[in-house]
């Protein structure tokens, strides 16, 4: 704030409008007593006389608000089949005094999610856990399961993680959407769920009364309600792999290398392309197994296999690029294997063996 | 009120005998509120503090009256802020503020406290420890007078 002017009148409605933002810090603690006392000293003929007290004071009413916040603004990306994928939340007390917190997690049952996509999926397995080491993923025999915040001072917070499970039939960009939602409930008993807290009705008491000062959250959720709610949501990220296999003849026993062709005796090159859709998660530890027709014979001990790090063309057009580096032992009896390891949305790798036509 | 302090002041001489200083002094406090009125605007009001949470802007009202037989003069009227209330601003321009407990006062912009880096940095309205008033002229015999600051409640 400026220095300037500060004992003219700074406007009453904008410091109003300071101090009525619901997710501020919780504050003076309720039930605590501010008592104003002013003294006036003065003379009469020159004489000081007996300084003049007069005071006044009020009791601190109970402020109850509560914020639940996703703790990163963007999805989490899961792939299908992936198990105890988490979304966490923080939960907050900005009461001005220790509340409990129920908490209960609900999946969205289609409309918009939190970033931008649909919700049209359900995760299983879900349930409701207390990050313990606060890192936002699931661990087990450390992350607990949790139904309220219990006991939780003023302006302190914890961090909670809804878990599940992704179905294997997920595709590429399918939503599924959580919604957590916390109840300000009385504190005062540990290990114990205390009963819902209301606002005080009617007039105002020179006892404690109660404010509720929450924010509006999700859908249903207005301000004011003792309840606040956030969003978030899991994106299925999968991998789509597009296997593009090509031969050409090398050599025959007849012609040599000069256009040579498919008779016994013939060394054909062959190609196995594999490329991961853009937009898709990264593919890991990509194997491809060929299994070579009875009627060739893989050269294996002069060639080996050729892991090839990049393709050229695309689509059907796809072939190797001769940029692999050659493995002399990645084959057994009549099958060949490729480790090409991971495949980046987008990328594509390749194998390349040659056969003998028998 | 300051018109009629200088009214007063100039028609009363000092008193020939000592009078016993008989000055009241009251402190109230209110609660700010911006209500609608019947055509919708906003209208500020003040309320008894039935109803007070964090956040809220309280107006501190000290109201004087000079009971006695003699004028009071140096009258110095002092309010340390309360404990959890910090300091918004004050109705009138004459009001001197403290920033140190009350050793030493002036407007605020003016003041100084120990920033954090050991340099000092300018004084802010939540520094305020002390506001105090020194009216120039003597408080007459039958005169009352209202003071006004205002403060939040942490």
């Amino acid at each position: 704030m400026k220095q300037t002017k500060t004992l003219s009148a700074v406007s009453a409605l904008a410091m109003l409008a300071m101090g009525s933002g619901a997710a501020q810090a919780a504050g003076t603690t309720s039930g605590t007593t501010i008592s104003n006392s002013v003294s006036v000293a003065y003379q009469v003929g020159g004489v000081d006389q007996i300084p003049v007290t007069g005071s006044d004071s009020f009791t601190i009413d109970r402020k109850i608000a509560l914020t639940i916040a996703e703790t990163n603004s963007n999805t989490t990306y899961v792939s299908p089949g992936q198990v105890n994928v988490a979304v966490a939340f923080s939960v907050t007390n900005n009461s001005n005094t220790a509340i409990d917190i129920a908490l209960s997690a609900t999946q969205l049952s289609g409309g918009a999610a939190a970033h931008g996509g649909t919700d049209n999926f359900d995760v299983s397995n879900f349930a409701l856990y207390k990050d313990v080491n606060g890192n936002g993923l699931y661990d087990a025999g450390t992350d607990t399961a949790i139904s309220y915040a219990d006991e939780l001072a003023a302006d302190s917070s914890i961090q909670v993680i809804a878990v599940g499970t992704i179905g294997l039939s997920q595709v590429t960009n399918d939503v599924a959407a959580v919604v957590l939602t916390g109840v300000a409930r009385e504190a005062g008993s540990a290990s114990s769920l205390g009963n819902v807290i209301t606002a005080t009705s009617g007039a105002n008491t020179t006892a404690v009364d109660t404010v509720l000062a929450d924010a509006s959250g999700e859908s249903g959720d207005v301000a004011y309600d003792g309840m606040h709610s956030d969003m978030d949501d899991f994106t299925v990220l999968a991998a789509t792999l597009t296997i593009i296999k090509t031969s050409s003849v090398i050599s025959d026993p007849v012609n040599n290398t000069n256009d040579p062709k498919i008779i016994p005796g013939a060394v054909v090159e062959q190609c196995i392309a594999v490329s991961n859709a853009a937009d898709g998660a990264s593919a890991e530890s990509v194997t491809v197994t060929e299994t070579v027709p009875g009627d060739t014979t893989p050269v294996l001990g002069s060639y080996g296999v050729y892991e090839e790090t990049s393709v050229t063309g695309t689509g059907a057009a796809m072939t190797c690029s001769n940029d692999g580096t050659q493995d002399l032992s990645a084959a057994s009896g009549n099958t060949v294997t490729g480790t090409l390891g991971s495949i980046a949305p987008g990328a594509a790798k390749g194998m390349r063996f040659r056969v003998t036509i028998q | 009120m300051k018109t009629l302090l200088s009214l007063l002041a100039a028609l009363l001489p000092a008193p020939a005998v000592l009078a016993a200083g008989n000055v009241a002094l009251e402190s109230k406090i209110f609660v700010e509120k911006t209500v609608q009125d019947a055509h919708g605007a906003p209208r500020i009001v003040l309320q008894p503090p039935a109803l007070v949470v964090p956040g809220e802007q309280l107006v501190f009202v000290l109201d004087y009256s000079n009971r006695g037989n003699a004028p009071a003069t140096n009258f110095t009227v002092t309010n340390p802020l309360p404990h959890d209330i910090t300091f918004t601003d004050a109705a009138d321009a004459g009001a001197e503020l403290s920033v140190d407990g009350g050793k030493s006062w002036g407007q605020l912009a003016v003041l100084t406290v120990p920033g954090s880096d050991g340099k000092r940095r300018a004084a802010r309205p939540t520094d305020v420890t002390h506001i105090r008033w020194v009216l120039k002229q003597p408080v007459a015999v039958g005169e009352s007078g209202r003071l006004t600051f205002r403060g939040t409640v942490r």
